[in-house]
């Protein structure tokens, strides 16, 4: 394995039996809530607005950008009901977005 | 236990990135079994999930913070509702910690609590008193944000400027205040303990030695909450937090009570709009929720309702201070604290 992937995982050196006595403040991430697919079943690319500072401008030239290199960009952007919010606690946008066959770009900031 | 292997531990936790970047008391575990009896939690109990981070925290994380902060286990009764609230879903802890924002989280204490634990409630306690509890329960809410809205240090704080509030930021009410306690903003009995949140910038100092009319008091703090670079100007819903030294307080309630001082401040802290959209502090097409009027004057909130008012600090100096909340800071969430 090329050494460049290999990501030293910190947690292991608190198995280091001098320390043992110790207690994590860490909470940790559950896992296997979300299915998450990196292969998208549509060539195309879905753009979603998180009304963030300058993030609809940073979204437009995105779409552009892209077709200009030849990739097929949804022509609607998607804008998140509520910004500030997480888009799971938006059932609105999460189950379309969860649905979603395309690539889903979200979460540009200036 | 010797005194080399406690440097040991606290070397040990800098080196796993248990830290804010101080030294921290290592969690040792007959330390953190105490600290949850005080908080009388089950180490098990999980008590909360972080939205859109899927991070769940138990008891026994929370008690291994606040061991490692430096605090005593009689804090325990500040230490369980501070976590309630910053732990409540309107902080948006994860989005208060990931910002560009750079912000902390402000804690106020108010009520009787506040001298039975002895906080330091004079000179410097805008956050920069060196007492214990002033310092060890506000470093415990920053570790609560730090170690909880980053996903135990994996997800990267993105703050642009930051300030030294997010290693400890806490104010206590002076308790002979001329105005009602501050929780009572909040809705709870003025004759409770509370302890109050929201997530804030640092504070500005605001000086008015010559003044001894409310008036010049309130212009002054007006013309600092207003100034053109105050970030709420285009979102509009963020909070901003006044605080009158007790000499200004003195002035300012001669004239006017709480209410009044918010309206005041609400209707003389503003600027053109043109002269904000002139300088790129509002876009060139504005969202309906910002309420943009071009041609009129515009004051960085919504409604008096985000101007919060408390009196803290020593007397012998003409001073007061404005903190500017997070624009994604509503209002600030407060706890009842438990009698003594």
């Amino acid at each position: 394995m090329n050494s460049r992937y290999i990501v030293e995982d910190t947690m292991d050196r608190t198995a280091d039996d001098r320390y043992a006595d110790l207690v994590s403040p860490m909470p940790r991430a559950r896992s296997g809530r979300y299915r998450i697919n990196f292969r998208p079943q549509l060539r195309e690319v879905v753009l979603v607005d998180n009304d963030k500072p300058n993030s609809i401008n940073i979204i437009r030239a995105t779409q552009t950008e892209l077709r200009r290199r030849g990739i097929a960009v949804r022509e609607e952007i998607i804008k998140r009901p509520i910004g500030r919010d997480p888009i799971d606690t938006q059932p609105e946008l999460w189950g379309p977005l969860s649905r979603e066959r395309a690539l889903v770009l979200d979460g540009v900031n200036d | 236990m010797t005194g080399e292997s406690v440097v040991d531990a606290i070397e040990h936790c800098f080196e796993i990135g248990w830290s804010d970047g101080l030294p921290v008391v290592p969690p040792y575990r007959t330390l953190v079994d105490r600290m949850l009896e005080a908080l009388q939690w089950d180490g098990e109990e999980v008590l909360t999930s972080i939205p859109g981070q899927d991070t769940e925290v138990t008891a026994e994380q929370v008690a291994a913070m606040a061991v490692m902060a430096g605090c005593r286990p009689e804090y325990g009764r500040v230490l369980r509702p501070l976590t309630e609230a910053v732990f409540d879903v309107r902080m948006n802890l994860a989005g208060v910690e990931v910002t560009t924002g750079g912000v902390a989280v402000l804690v106020v204490v108010s009520g009787p609590v506040v001298t039975e634990l002895g906080f330091d409630y004079g000179g410097n306690s805008v956050g920069g008193a060196n007492s214990r509890p002033n310092a060890t329960i506000g470093r415990f809410a920053q570790m609560l944000r730090y170690f909880c809205g980053s996903q135990g240090g994996a997800m990267r704080a993105n703050g642009t400027m930051g300030h030294p509030g997010r290693l400890s930021f806490l104010i206590p009410e002076r308790p002979d205040s001329h105005f009602p306690p501050f929780h009572t903003q909040s809705g709870l009995p003025a004759e409770a303990s509370a302890v109050s949140v929201c997530s804030a910038e640092g504070p500005n100092s605001v000086n008015n030695h010559y003044s001894f009319e409310a008036e010049g008091i309130l212009d002054t703090v007006a013309d600092c909450l207003a100034h053109a670079g105050s970030t709420s100007y285009y979102w509009h819903h963020g909070l901003y937090l006044v605080v009158l030294g007790p000499d200004h307080a003195e002035t300012v309630s001669q004239r006017f009570s709480r209410d009044q001082v918010r309206e005041y401040l609400y209707e003389n802290a503003r600027r053109p709009t043109d002269e904000l959209a002139r300088l790129g502090r509002i876009v060139e097409n504005p969202r309906a929720e910002s309420k943009v009027v071009r041609g009129t004057l515009r004051s960085p909130v919504d409604n008096p309702g985000l101007l919060y008012v408390v009196e803290a600090g020593a007397p012998g100096g003409r001073f007061s201070a404005v903190v500017p909340g997070w624009v994604g800071s509503h209002e600030f969430i407060s706890r009842r604290v438990a009698d003594a």
